[in-house]
């Protein structure tokens, strides 16, 4: 096992005229699964594909442990076969003229094994993705899930030193998707393959992975946990593109004692709000604060807190089962408020919302 | 409570009969009485000791197994058909690799290169081929003997022999297996490769374990294809083969029809041996795609990995430029010289060249008006007649309800497998005598072109209305359009291109048609083909050179004409 490392890698289409991925530097950690998130043509895939070794970067490097694997600017380019890797696209790829057993045996070809060898380790892997009896079944009798995990097993019978996925589930019902990302979890913790992991679905991504890389136009704007992406979003794009949230802008009026808490003034609240942010920020500035709906509590009263309780009118309140999903007026801004769906507020009602100061993210434009 | 009287119910049922349930009805009695009625006299003709004398014996059949002269025929046909095969296999399939894989400079340039045998005819290569190598006075043979060895007398290169047929059908068929293939190979799923790869394996071993049994199916089916008409080809094999004494099973046939001793019934009986030989190998290639059927054919636009080459990329170019040579630049240029020289001289000389021919073609020989006009009216009035019924079949097929609406379909495709000239056979049988005497009238030429070439025609309409769902013609019943209005203003506007594609690939077939033609027509109802068959057969390939190049100049000048008139595009034409 090894880890991945990326630096500097750029990588353009068309003749330098579209950048698919600008300058990106990523590290992923040995046995880790990394999850690469991001909307359509945020270069997460073209970035997958580098190390998978079907493209070639323009520059910068990328390591497996000490293997330098390609390098323009050095000329190394290792082709995809001698890279040891383990691979599973979205359209599965499983060969339509090779049944079950010679597709996963096919990765093994390639190695001096004798054929029980060969036998015993297709087998292991069959069993470790539960297709087990289906050796000799043609892959278009297989269904759309079977058909996944013949990939899976195939991906992984070499003992590769690193597992890239492309989008695996993209093709599966919703259910059988969900059900999946469990078994993609298990196989990885089991295998303890360094794994990379594309998807533009952000449920997918915080169930599978150790650490998420959230992609944008080519960059990345934030590696963390679930947890940290969520909670503690550090740019606009990714607080926007992880779930719901509530832009409100104001600028920095001063810097209570408490560590990473700031006062900001918003003109749109008509009010003075408190949020936190790792970085120093100057009195002025201008910054943007995110609160997710969930994190906004709702009172009929005045509760009895410090600060963040602001005063609003319910304008519009929707049941949706889970929850009630509110629009509460709060100066000039409309503020999207989820609480539990017992509470029940008539439009036009006067309620008081509170916003925990450490879930409002403070943004820099 | 109250019985329907049987005057009610006569009522009812004529109130079900409209236009639309007319129309359809006599269209496919029609079709199959145009399809089904010839091949009917083929085999009445076949099991006669004469074709129109109720006198029956198998004799016929026995005698082709056991004469010598006929068993060596059947030979050379299947030496011809394998043959074939292998060289659109050679051809092809690299092409195709080069063009849809590799990074070759002006790869799909190419690709229209292969269009180009579609473009002229079957008979107009061979003519030309016969410019290039002829063994005494082709002008490759010519140029090399001048250029090597002014001593020999004869050859090198021999078009009149087995390999000449050979070649020359190759050539011709070999699109087939180039179009098929680049198009699997494009439309598969790179992933495919890219997986393969990714586990280990290298360009050559992906190539050999993934690739190549994946498009597998489509170069077979394109192989098989070009075997089919190359078994039923009769232009190639006539003027390569007779000089040499090379005969086939098709131009036996012809022999047989024409020459003393006329025998229609052997004729006949060749050649449902010989569409037993082609259906054979439809049925094979059928039962190959059924099996193969692992569909890397998904519709999706993939676009594909491309080999990047290297320096190898010139010998790519290379092979690509040479293939548009020989396809191309050489028989258009052997065409081009052949036509332009008064008298074909041993030495070759571009100072010598004169328009004489084209004058005396247009100005002294009164046939080429004669065979222009027929031909011309034959494609225009043979094409949309064609379409017609093509459209009223595939609608049948595709949109109605009837139990026998595969049937239908079937017995129109059926003369796909028939080589034109059995098929001339029994049209000549069937049509020769009254009621039906259409023979001695450009109306046999007519009927002939029409049956023969319906499965163009309904390939055609089928392929375009298959990609019409019917939701858009629901929605607009729905939307209170009567069932003819929908047709008019959204079925037919939607298969437009097709049918217009169908028009002018009909079109473009029946202005040269041959193997039909040569058995139908009679003086006075000749057509351009048999014009260019009777210069061959006086020896006078220049003037042969001069109307092969005015049939191209119209073809080309019709295509070009009818996609400025309807935007239809070239390349999807392509014919049999």
């Amino acid at each position: 096992m090894a880890d991945i490392r990326i630096q500097n890698l750029t990588k353009t289409f068309d003749r330098g005229t579209i950048k698919a991925v600008d300058n990106l530097t990523i590290t992923i950690e040995e046995r880790k699964l990394v999850a690469l998130l991001g909307p359509s043509g945020c270069g997460k895939t073209t970035t997958l594909r580098c190390v998978a070794g079907l493209e070639q970067q323009d520059s910068g490097e990328i390591y497996f442990g000490e293997r330098l694997v390609c390098s323009p600017e050095r000329k190394v380019y290792v082709p995809p076969e001698k890279r040891g890797l383990g691979m599973v696209f979205q359209s599965y790829a499983i060969w339509p003229h090779m049944n079950v057993f010679e597709n996963v045996a096919f990765p093994l070809r390639r190695q001096k094994l004798n054929k029980d060898e060969i036998k015993r380790r297709v087998m292991e892997s069959l069993q470790l993705v539960g297709l087990q009896g289906l050796e000799s079944r043609y892959p278009t009798k297989l269904s759309g899930g079977q058909q996944q995990r013949v990939a899976f097993a195939r991906a992984i019978v070499a003992r590769p030193q690193a597992l890239l996925f492309d989008e695996p589930l993209s093709n599966l019902d919703a259910k059988l998707r969900e059900k999946m990302r469990f078994e993609i979890v298990e196989l990885q913790k089991s295998t303890n393959i360094t794994t990379i992991y594309v998807t533009h679905d952000q449920a997918e991504a915080m169930v599978i992975s150790d650490k998420i890389a959230i992609m944008n136009q080519g960059v990345i704007e934030q590696i963390g946990t679930a947890r940290e992406i969520y909670e503690r979003p550090k740019s606009q794009f990714v607080a926007g593109f992880i779930g719901l949230t509530n832009f409100i802008h104001g600028k920095i009026a001063s810097k209570p004692p408490e560590k990473e808490e700031w006062v900001i003034h918003s003109p749109a609240l008509g009010l003075e709000i408190v949020g936190r942010s790792e970085e120093t920020l100057a009195e002025g500035q201008e910054v943007i604060v995110s609160i997710r709906p969930e994190h906004i509590e709702l009172f009929r009263e005045r509760p009895d807190r410090n600060f963040n309780v602001i005063k609003g009118r319910v304008e519009r309140m929707t049941y949706i089962g889970e929850y009630s999903d509110l629009v509460v007026k709060v100066g000039s801004t409309d503020l999207r408020v989820h609480s539990p769906s017992h509470l029940v507020f008539r439009s036009g009602s006067h309620v008081y919302l509170s916003l925990p100061p450490e879930l409002c993210s403070l943004l820099v434009h | 409570m109250d019985r329907i009287s049987t005057s009610e119910k006569f009522f009812n049922l004529l109130k079900q009969i409209n236009l639309g349930t007319v129309i359809q009805t006599s269209v496919a009695l029609l079709v199959l009485f145009l399809v089904l009625y010839p091949v009917g006299w083929l085999w009445l003709g076949s099991l006669r000791t004469d074709p129109f004398t109720p006198d029956y014996t198998l004799t016929w059949y026995v005698k082709i197994f056991t004469d010598e002269v006929l068993w060596q025929r059947l030979t050379n046909t299947l030496f011809i058909t394998v043959g074939t095969g292998l060289m659109c296999l050679i051809l092809g399939v690299p092409m195709a690799w080069i063009v849809a894989r590799t990074d070759t400079p002006l790869r799909r340039r190419f690709e229209l290169v292969a269009v180009v045998p579609f473009m002229t005819a079957p008979l107009i290569g061979a003519i030309a081929w016969i410019n290039l190598a002829a063994p005494r006075t082709g002008l490759l043979n010519l140029i090399y003997r001048q250029l090597f060895d002014p001593s020999l007398r004869y050859g090198p290169f021999n078009v009149y022999s087995l390999w000449g047929i050979i070649f020359c059908l190759g050539l011709y068929y070999s699109p087939y297996v180039f179009l098929f293939t680049s198009g699997a190979l494009r439309s598969m799923d790179p992933a495919l490769e890219e997986a393969s790869r990714v586990s280990g394996h290298g360009i050559f071993r992906t190539s050999f374990k993934i690739t190549l049994p994946l498009v597998y199916p489509a170069i077979t089916s394109g192989v098989l294809l070009a075997m089919v008409f190359a078994a039923g080809q009769f232009a190639i094999p006539a003027l390569l083969g007779t000089p040499a004494q090379i005969s086939v099973m098709t131009t036996t046939i012809y022999e047989l029809m024409n020459r003393w001793p006329i025998n229609r019934s052997l004729a006949a009986a060749i050649g449902n041996l010989l569409v037993f030989f082609t259906f054979l190998l439809l049925y094979i290639r059928g039962k190959l795609l059924a099996r193969g059927a692992f569909t890397t054919v998904t519709g999706k636009g993939y676009r594909p990995d491309v080999i990047k080459l290297g320096k190898w990329k010139y010998l790519t170019l290379s092979i690509c430029i040479l293939y548009s040579i020989v396809v191309f630049v050489l028989p258009m240029f052997a065409l081009a010289y052949g036509s332009l020289v008064k008298f074909w001289s041993v030495k070759i000389s571009l100072s010598r060249l004169t328009f004489w021919n084209y004058t005396y073609l247009f100005t002294e020989h009164s046939l080429t008006y004669v065979a222009l006009k027929n031909s011309l009216l034959l494609a225009l009035f043979g094409a949309t007649v064609c379409v017609l019924i093509s459209s009223v079949i595939s609608f049948m097929v595709h949109r109605g309800k009837s139990p026998w609406r595969h049937t239908l379909e079937y017995i129109a495709m059926m003369p796909v497998g028939v080589p034109g000239v059995v098929f001339a056979v029994g049209i000549l049988l069937g049509w020769i005598r009254p009621p039906l005497a259409l023979y001695g009238t450009l109306g046999i030429l007519f009927v002939g072109y029409i049956s023969r070439f319906l499965p163009v025609g309904v390939r055609a309409t089928s392929s375009s209305l298959v990609q019409v769902h019917p939701e858009l013609e629901e929605s607009a019943r729905v939307a209170g359009t009567t069932w003819g209005g929908t047709l008019l203003r959204i079925t037919l506007p939607l298969i437009k291109p097709g049918v217009q594609a169908g028009w002018m690939t009909l079109f473009i077939i029946f202005l040269r048609e041959f193997g039909v033609s040569l058995f139908l027509y009679s003086p006075g109802n000749e057509v351009v083909s048999i014009m260019l068959y009777e210069f061959w057969e006086d020896g006078d390939m220049m003037r042969a050179s001069a109307m092969s190049m005015v049939l191209i100049a119209i073809t080309l000048i019709s295509i070009y004409g009818m996609r400025r008139l309807t935007g239809t595009d070239v390349s999807s034409i392509t014919t049999g």
